[in-house]
């Protein structure tokens, strides 16, 4: 059964992947949703000493992140531990429940846009030089695969265990410290630490392309056990071979907001200005 | 023997010989990569074994999007 030493061994096993890859750079921070991967990612983080800050991105999805977010404000005020909230609405002026209605677009590409643009956002805000995100092994050997289906090596390039391939003096360092730990192992370590978290999922994922690869992934694995794992090991050995092949791609800055971007305008401000001109 | 496993609100009578936690998970018709099973306090890997009368309990695995 799990128990405290299986605890042990995931800590150490994070540990090891923060000094393999020199991942924790800097004052730390932690994109925090509320949801396991990302409550142990800090949890973790904080009980290695690192001393990391919690940002939480509401983007507004009515019956799932505002339940995520009273279970992360509780778990925050119990570890005595800084969690900082932005939303969506106070950003753009709209909820991403209010954009899909004006948008024909996915869900989850106009989240995956203004996620990522606010959360880099508020990491410089704070000060903070290594951004930690809760991806665990599951969420890299599923990105891995997508891309590979889609034959996508622009978006292969940025995975590993500091994504992004580009550099820019507004983007702040990502990196994954459970992308070796198996989703049901996080799940099992939230268990045994007291992380309560409610068993919800996000009403728009069933639409997304991830959650088809993840169910056959997940078939895959319970046949194959170590798939998961394996794939990410065969990506690791030609991380560097990929981004090579997209090393002419140059990040700039974006000429209405100033954020990185490899357009002239960047995505944020692309949907923004299709929204605003939706409600004219 | 007979085992009790409960998801969500259902409960499945399972019987079976001396099992591990992955087939009794496969024997409802779910796949065990997408859920932990709890007896009591405590947390079961797939290769724990199950005694006759055991209740477990399944949590979902997968969350988020």
């Amino acid at each position: 059964m799990y128990d405290k030493k299986f605890c042990r061994r995931i800590e150490a096993k994070v540990k090891r992947e923060i000094e393999r890859y020199n991942l924790i750079q800097g004052k730390v921070g932690v994109g925090v949703s509320g949801g396991k991967d990302s409550l142990v990612t800090f949890f973790i983080l904080k009980k290695l000493g690192y001393n990391p800050i919690g940002i939480l991105i509401d983007e507004g999805i009515g019956g799932y992140r505002n339940v995520t977010i009273k279970d992360a404000i509780k778990h925050f005020k119990e570890w005595d531990a800084p969690l900082i909230i932005y939303s969506f609405k106070e950003e753009f002026g709209m909820t991403l429940d209010e954009m899909v209605k004006e948008l024909n677009l996915i869900p989850c590409t106009i989240c995956g846009i203004l996620r990522r643009y606010l959360l880099n956002k508020a990491a410089r805000e704070l000060g903070i030089k290594t951004l930690a995100v809760g991806h665990n092994l599951d969420d890299e050997a599923q990105s891995i695969l997508m891309n590979l289906f889609q034959n996508d090596i622009q978006k292969l390039a940025r995975l590993g265990p500091v994504s992004g391939y580009a550099k820019h003096k507004s983007f702040i360092r990502r990196v994954k410290p459970l992308r070796k730990i198996k989703e049901k192992e996080v799940l099992a370590y939230a268990m045994l630490n007291g992380i309560k978290i409610h068993f919800i999922t996000c009403p728009y994922a069933p639409e997304s392309f991830r959650s088809v690869v993840q169910k056959e992934l997940n078939l895959y694995e319970s046949k194959h056990p170590g798939t998961k794992l394996n794939i990410v090991k065969w990506f690791d050995k030609r991380r560097e071979k990929f981004k090579s092949m997209v090393k002419d791609e140059k990040i700039g800055t974006c000429e209405v907001c100033g954020e990185p971007t490899a357009e002239e305008v960047c995505l944020t401000c692309q949907l923004i200005s299709k929204l605003q001109r939706k409600k004219k | 023997m007979v085992i009790q496993v409960k998801y969500k609100n259902k409960t499945y009578k399972v019987r079976v010989k001396r099992a591990k936690v992955k087939s009794i998970i496969e024997k409802v018709g779910l796949n065990p990569e997408e859920y932990l099973a709890v007896k009591g306090d405590l947390i079961l890997t797939d290769d724990d074994y199950i005694k006759d009368g055991d209740e477990i309990k399944l949590y979902d695995v997968v969350s988020g999007g």
